[in-house]
């Protein structure tokens, strides 16, 4: 079905507008220009980079990755190629494009988080920052501020602070309270946050009596962690007033609006980018012509319309609504 | 700015060889562009199966026709993704993200070809051989294959015509000698003249690692294609990494889907690198 031009898939996500409310996962779409043979990255909501640390780093020892049911364990360990060669030689290609680009950035230290925004922000062609305090295959730093509300929220003032640009802080779900993670960072004056990054897991080679990862434990992604992406999701948005964008499993158009309804204001997709390249364009052209099929005009008049039976009392008992 | 795409297959025939060996052809439409031996293909039944991830497989034939080209790879059922592939059957669907990779290169000076095969590591050589054979001056190929027993010398019909010379090894002596065939290979190389050979090697890590300790005192060419697990195939999961040497005794890692397969044996550290003595076969596992 070839859905209709006049539906509006806009979302803004503080100050920035996207185009439509889908944007590829960090550490899931290279620097972009992977994927631009396949399909037109002018059709994104955004690209989320590969996460930047200050300096190049190499990553963990291989095997990195294992299939797991419904889902995959990797290990890479953030390797990348460093802020400074991303501004040089990957960003030039991104600009061409007319989505946004959203930088996501990670360091050891705070400093490093600090440094790496500052030279991110004097980049032209990065429209938002995304945070990343939620990796968890790295030794130092990553998941150390995320799974912490002080520490994270200290993160994200701080990059704040030396950032000109939209943030976004990427959460991880490996914690007991997310909405309380949600809270320190939405305090501390992130723009957006973005959830979940992969759950830790682990797998092992029963013949070898071996860690099928090099790193033993590795990140859990793919639709086997959906449910639980969405249910902090919708924790998230109930937690605090600032735009929450889905994370976590989805595979196609109805796993995207089943985040959108509980009331994410944009979605990432991951995993999927590796099973098809062009998952992400299907996903929009999906999300178009559900909601021609539903006679909304704007993807805004469906997010956050979760109806429970709390939320119909709330609304006084009323009926539907569209 | 679209280049590429996911080219539909269907699968011709998915032949058991052993219970445990699989010859798949597929027929693919004309977009599916001529490959170079040692580049490889990510496969996966069509739809949403219980594996999620396309696996990767060198190629092992190929012939380009203007109305659609017909692949052929071989693979051994090692996990639940290659036994989902087993299930295939004529007739079925599926989605083929390919060629991909770089493939083997040959130098101009190069007049003899020797082929280092283990296991189902004959898939891209074999390729590899079919293709010198018709070129304007092939080269002499000279092909030592090993493997475990006889009934896993897969291909060896295919093989053998292609080859001027061929060097059999099993583990249990069952056919040719008995050892592993980088033993072979080490108690003939003098053989070989250094300047006007070079070899292109396939298989296990452990066999790939001994092959390098062989040649470390020797000028012999190598390329060698490495196996490794993949998500996405096409340079963005960095998941298929391989250690390769920088200057300063710094080590960096390359992405064998796309630096690869097909690398410098010289170029390549091993001691990083795990025992994937269970491959798949052909290029990556």
């Amino acid at each position: 079905m070839k859905p209709s031009t006049s539906i509006d898939l806009k979302v803004s996500i503080g100050d920035l507008v996207l185009n439509n409310p889908v944007m590829t996962a960090s550490g899931t779409f290279g620097y972009g220009e992977e994927f631009a043979p396949y399909g037109d990255l002018n059709h994104l909501g955004a690209v989320i980079v590969k996460g930047l640390s200050l300096e190049p780093r190499t990553g963990n020892p291989p095997p990195r990755m294992m299939e797991t049911p419904s889902g995959m364990l990797n290990a890479v360990g953030l390797q990348n190629i460093g802020v400074r060669a991303f501004i040089r030689e990957k960003l030039p290609f991104l600009r061409r494009f007319d989505c946004a680009v959203i930088a996501n950035i990670y360091g050891e230290t705070v400093e490093e988080y600090e440094r790496v925004a500052g030279l991110l922000s004097r980049a032209s062609g990065v429209a938002a920052l995304e945070v990343n305090i939620s990796c968890p295959n790295v030794r130092r730093g990553g998941i150390a501020f995320g799974a912490e509300p002080d520490a994270a929220a200290e993160v994200t003032r701080r990059v704040k602070a030396a950032a000109a640009l939209p943030v976004m802080v990427k959460l991880t779900p490996n914690v007991t309270d997310i909405a309380q993670i949600a809270r320190a960072v939405e305090e501390a004056g992130a723009d957006a946050i973005s959830l979940i990054n992969t759950l830790t897991g682990m797998s092992v080679d029963v013949e070898k009596r071996i860690p099928h990862l090099a790193n033993v434990t590795g990140g859990l992604s793919g639709p086997a962690i959906r449910p639980v992406a969405l249910r902090m999701v919708w924790q998230a948005v109930q937690a605090v007033s600032i735009p929450v964008i889905g994370v976590g499993g989805i595979l196609n158009a109805r796993d995207a609006l089943e985040f959108l309804i509980v009331g994410a204001r944009a979605v990432q997709v991951g995993t999927a980018n590796f099973i098809r390249p062009t998952v992400t364009m299907e996903i929009i052209d999906g999300i178009s012509a559900y909601l021609e099929r539903h006679a909304c005009r704007s993807v805004t008049q469906i997010i956050g319309t979760l109806k429970t039976p709390e939320a119909e009392l709330r609304r006084g008992g009323g009926g539907e609504r569209t | 700015m679209k280049s590429k795409e996911i080219a539909p297959g269907a699968v011709l025939f998915n032949r058991a060889l052993t219970p445990e060996h699989f010859l798949l052809a597929l027929s693919l439409t004309p977009s599916f562009a001529r490959p170079v031996p040692g580049q490889f293909v990510m496969i996966r039944p069509e739809g949403v199966g219980p594996q999620l991830l396309s696996r990767p497989f060198s190629l092992y034939g190929y012939r380009g026709r203007r109305d659609g080209s017909r692949i052929e790879l071989l693979y051994r059922t090692i996990g639940a993704g290659t036994r989902q592939l087993a299930a295939l059957k004529a007739g079925e669907s599926v989605e083929i993200l390919g060629p991909l990779g770089r493939g083997f290169t040959l130098g101009p000076d190069v007049d003899e070809v020797i082929l280092l095969a283990g296991g189902m590591g004959v898939a891209p050589l074999t390729f590899f051989a079919e293709r010198l054979g018709r070129t304007k001056a092939p080269p002499r190929v000279v092909c030592y294959f090993g493997a475990r027993i006889r009934d896993e010398l897969i291909g060896l019909d295919r093989l053998s015509p292609l080859c001027s010379e061929l060097h059999i090894a099993t583990e249990d002596g069952s056919c040719g000698e008995r050892g592993v065939i980088t033993d072979l290979f080490a108690a003939r190389m003098r053989r070989h003249d250094t300047r006007r050979a070079a070899i292109y090697a396939c298989g296990p890590n452990p066999m790939l690692q001994t092959l390098s300790r062989i040649l470390a005192g020797t000028s012999l060419r190598c390329q060698v294609s490495v196996e490794e697990r993949m998500a996405c195939g096409i340079g963005a999961c960095l998941c298929c990494a391989t250690a390769v040497a920088m200057p300063g005794r710094q080590v960096s890692y390359r992405r064998v889907c796309c630096d690869g397969p097909v690398f410098n044996l010289r170029d390549l550290i091993w001691d990083m690198t795990p025992d994937h003595s269970d491959s798949r076969g052909c290029t990556s596992p």
